[in-house]
């Protein structure tokens, strides 16, 4: 019989809002994982009763690095309950504001977030102290790895500026709205933002892709360190006015692939801290938080697909769409990242050569003020999903799934693990600041700001674990 | 270095000219180099945030957020920034803390949880003890030198306090009473309101502040008086449905009630903002944002005048412009404040079932939930 070990690390850091790890350990070796997220909102009870016509606006609010990814799938919502039309320059309008917002986000991530696990930053703060476990760079790729950083700063920052150009301001843009986009189109604000995609790709291919490239030469063994649980599920996004999509939709169940069926998505409370009820789908679930529930131990629910955990994000998005993946761990991730970074800079500026100045992007025109909608869309990180019930313009229902809910939810009725908690196990621990498992985490880029919902005080579920 | 009169004319050439921080930062950098300020030390603590106003801060433009890093803040903690991770960075904030009292400043961002002690938000782990946002919040802030809230959850609640306000969201005031709190409120928080305050306050001090808090150099105008369509509301020519080009007050714009120098500063890279692009403000810089403000994107309701008379909102400005317009701006303004207007929106933007009963409360959100 051997006693774990136990393990906190809590802030995980470089990732958006509070997530608690505890790892249990067999010499050095991780052989079960807790993710907890600590904070609590109750973002879907504020919504009801609110108008429907609010929701891009305020749902935004759930997340300030994904923030669009949140107003077009309410604005698809909405749309659908209200039976409201987008006009295809709309359409291209939005897309336009979400490709930035995607290249905002996938460049913070890559650099701010996962490149200083792998390389020594400069000696002030925020990097020191530095953690210096397991660094392979030689001091003339430190220095310039330094350089890339900064600079990323920067075009993350035109990123945002073209997203401000049809979307009014960023984070937490007013431009798309439900019936299209409410900014017109005019020469000016097309080469504004064609002005900022021209630096942004450069930035892609000059440094982007051969910093991923030199990562994954020296650390080969996260290529497939970190792995899922085989599962992979993509929602589809980026509609074109003729109706195919940027990404495409699909799910891959134990290595078999099938189409998406929006009907098999369910959540279940049995290990968040809410008032316990089985698996039920968005339309049926409520959210009730209960903080004395005793086999709770984080705020994120179980997202499931026909009672399993899927993985979502870039990795299954190009596994979705047949594309080339190096692997299935971390810097696959990473790796997959990079790439859709690219293919989403590209699009947009063929969206952008199809907007027709002058005609319109807005249909404020609804069928009915009561209804039921569904907004599907695949956000930065993954899958996200609106369920909306509105009743006389109001909202009557409201729920909301996030990707890092996806990756990161509690263990469900049958004490299933997520993708995130899986993707942990076998681990080998080296460091003291269980920086391989930092690594790890990181590369699904979660953010937990949005998963909404911990720990009972004193009582850090104690768990005591005997194998 | 630069005289406090001086700076205070760069911060609206810089709003005008677009390169606030280069016009200022210098001076900064000069001073440190010369001894005669130190690096700021700066230390975030995140709460019940969505990272917003970190990712409006990183938007900085001119130069940019690196030169801040290295040339003018020690920014010590920053959960979403260490290259540090569980222990190693919470020391980090504990030694700061500890051996720095009344150096540092506190940069809060989120709102205050308090629901059951503040346990719906755990920030830290120190010997073995979770810790609440609140609790660090006091713990570091009756130590910091200044109390800075960035973003309208820090500042007021925000978004997370919207009614029912399920997690008892509040802002960092209302739990640090016996000191002042300096709130830069927005949704986000604009980069140069942050960085200008934090400016300020590293070469004079703290800056002037207005009634709820807000530097004066930043939100002492009203986004209705800067706007470039006030014209048009001058003269009775509204918008219809957004996407439009006329005032957009008719489809719910905030601007009259708003404080903030978005019309001239604008957002990212400064080519656009809110109204220009067709939408109304939604009053994110005020108290009371969202309920007050909501719904959003529809008309306001009919605006009951002292003396029983109402003013429909479609008759604003139309030929009676000066007198009545100054009036119902006013009396927003006043009904806004008292929380006269504040039960009549809530009654209208949450209907029906799940229309609780409320009470009155002395904070800023002045309604809440009866019983739960
Ligand atoms: S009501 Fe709004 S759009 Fe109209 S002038 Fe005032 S701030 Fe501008
Ligand atoms: S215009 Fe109004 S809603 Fe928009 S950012 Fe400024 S204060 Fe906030």
């Amino acid at each position: 019989m051997t006693i774990l070990e136990k393990k906190t690390i809590f802030p995980v850091t470089r990732i958006h809002n509070p997530m608690l790890l505890e790892a249990w350990l067999e010499d050095g070796e991780i052989k079960d994982a807790f993710i907890s997220d600590t904070l609590y909102r109750g973002f879907e009870q504020i919504l009801l009763g609110r108008s429907a016509m609010d929701m891009p606006y305020y749902t935004q609010r759930i997340c300030g690095i994904c923030s669009s990814a949140h107003a077009i799938t309410a604005s698809l919502a909405v749309e659908q309950a209200l039976g409201m039309y987008v006009p295809p320059n709309g359409l291209l309008v939005r897309n336009l504001i979400l490709a930035s917002d995607f290249i905002q986000n996938h460049i913070r991530h890559l650099y701010l977030y996962t490149m200083p696990d792998y390389f020594r930053g400069p000696d002030i703060a925020p990097f020191i102290p530095h953690s210096e476990s397991d660094l392979r760079l030689s001091s003339k790729e430190n220095t310039l790895m330094t350089e890339h950083y900064f600079r990323s700063l920067e075009v993350s920052r035109a990123a945002h500026a073209a997203f401000a150009v049809f979307g009014g301001k960023a984070p937490h843009g007013h431009g798309i709205v439900p019936g299209g986009a409410s900014m017109e189109v005019d020469a000016d604000r097309v080469n504004r933002y064609r002005g900022y995609l021209m630096e942004i790709m450069s930035f892609i291919d000059d440094v982007v892709l051969p910093d991923v490239t030199l990562i994954k030469e020296r650390y080969p063994e996260y290529v497939n360190l970190g792995k899922g649980v085989g599962n992979y599920m993509s929602v589809g996004g980026f509609p074109s006015p003729e109706g195919s999509t940027l990404f495409p939709q699909g799910v891959i169940l134990q290595g078999k692939r099938e189409s998406f069926n929006e009907k098999q998505v369910t959540e279940d409370v049995t290990s968040a801290w809410y008032k316990p009820h089985g698996p039920l789908h968005p339309m049926e679930e409520d959210t009730v938080p209960d903080h004395n529930q005793s086999k709770g131990y984080t705020w994120v629910k179980s997202p499931r697909y026909r009672g399993q955990p899927v993985e979502v994000g870039p990795l299954a998005r190009a596994i979705i769409a047949k594309e080339e993946v190096i692997g299935l761990g971390a810097l696959a991730r990473t790796w997959a990242r990079s790439l859709e970074l690219k293919k989403i800079a590209e699009t947009a500026l063929k969206w952008l050569n199809r907007l027709e100045p002058g005609s319109e992007t807005y249909d404020g025109r609804k069928g009915q003020d009561s209804g039921v909608g569904i907004g599907l869309h695949e956000a930065m990180r993954g899958t996200l999903g609106h369920w909306i019930s509105v009743k006389n313009g109001r909202v009557d229902h409201y729920q909301i799934i996030t990707p890092s809910a996806v990756n990161f939810g509690a263990r469900d009725e049958t004490g299933t693990r997520s993708v995130g908690e899986t993707s942990l196990l076998g681990l080998k621990i080296k460091s003291e600041d269980l920086k391989e498992a930092g690594r790890v985490i990181r590369s699904f880029d979660p953010c937990f700001s949005c998963s909404v919902h911990i720990i009972d005080g004193e009582k850090l579920h104690a768990l005591n674990i005997q194998v | 270095m630069l005289s406090r009169r001086d700076f205070l004319k760069l911060v609206v050439k810089g709003a005008v000219l677009g390169n606030f921080y280069q016009l200022i930062a210098p001076s900064l950098a000069q001073a440190v180099a010369a001894g005669e300020v130190k690096k700021l030390p700066v230390v975030m603590i995140e709460t019940g945030t969505c990272t917003g106003d970190s990712i409006s801060l990183d938007n900085i433009w001119t130069p940019t957020f690196s030169d801040i890093l290295s040339n003018i803040a020690d920014w010590r903690y920053d959960w979403s920034m260490n290259q540090a991770q569980g222990n190693a960075a919470y020391r980090i904030l504990q030694e700061t803390y500890e051996k720095m009292p009344n150096e540092y400043i506190l940069i809060v961002q989120g709102s205050m949880i308090q629901r059951d002690e503040g346990h719906y938000n755990h920030v830290a782990y120190d010997k073995g003890k979770l810790i609440t946002g609140l609790e660090l919040v006091r713990r570091t802030g009756l130590k910091a030198k200044y109390v800075v809230a960035i973003g309208s959850c820090a500042t007021y609640g925000g978004p997370v306090s919207g009614y029912p306000n399920p997690s008892k969201a509040t802002g960092v005031q209302n739990i640090l009473p016996e000191r002042k709190v300096i709130n830069i409120s927005g949704c986000p928080a604009h980069p140069d309101w942050i960085m200008g305050t934090l400016l300020h306050l590293a070469l004079y001090g703290e800056p002037e502040l207005e009634k709820f808090g807000r530097p004066k150099l930043f939100y002492g105008e009203t986004v209705h008086n800067q706007c470039p369509r006030r014209r048009d509301y001058d003269q009775g020519i509204f918008a219809t449905d957004i996407g439009q080009k006329e005032c957009l007050f008719r489809v719910g714009c905030k601007g009259p009630v708003t404080y903030a120098d978005c019309p001239i500063r604008r957002w990212n890279d400064r080519f656009n903002w809110p109204i220009g692009c067709n939408t109304p403000c939604i009053g994110c810089t005020e108290p009371g944002f969202p309920d007050l403000m909501s719904p959003f994107t529809v008309h306001s309701p009919d605006i009951p005048f002292p003396g029983g008379t109402k003013a429909s909102t479609n008759s604003i400005g139309l030929g009676v412009l000066g007198l009545t317009s100054v009036a119902i701006v006013g009396h927003i303004a006043t009904s806004l404040y008292k929380g006269r207007i504040q039960k009549n929106l809530l009654k209208s933007s949450v209907k029906g079932k799940h229309r609780f009963a409320v009470k009155k409360v002395k904070t800023f959100h002045q309604y809440r939930v009866k019983k739960e």
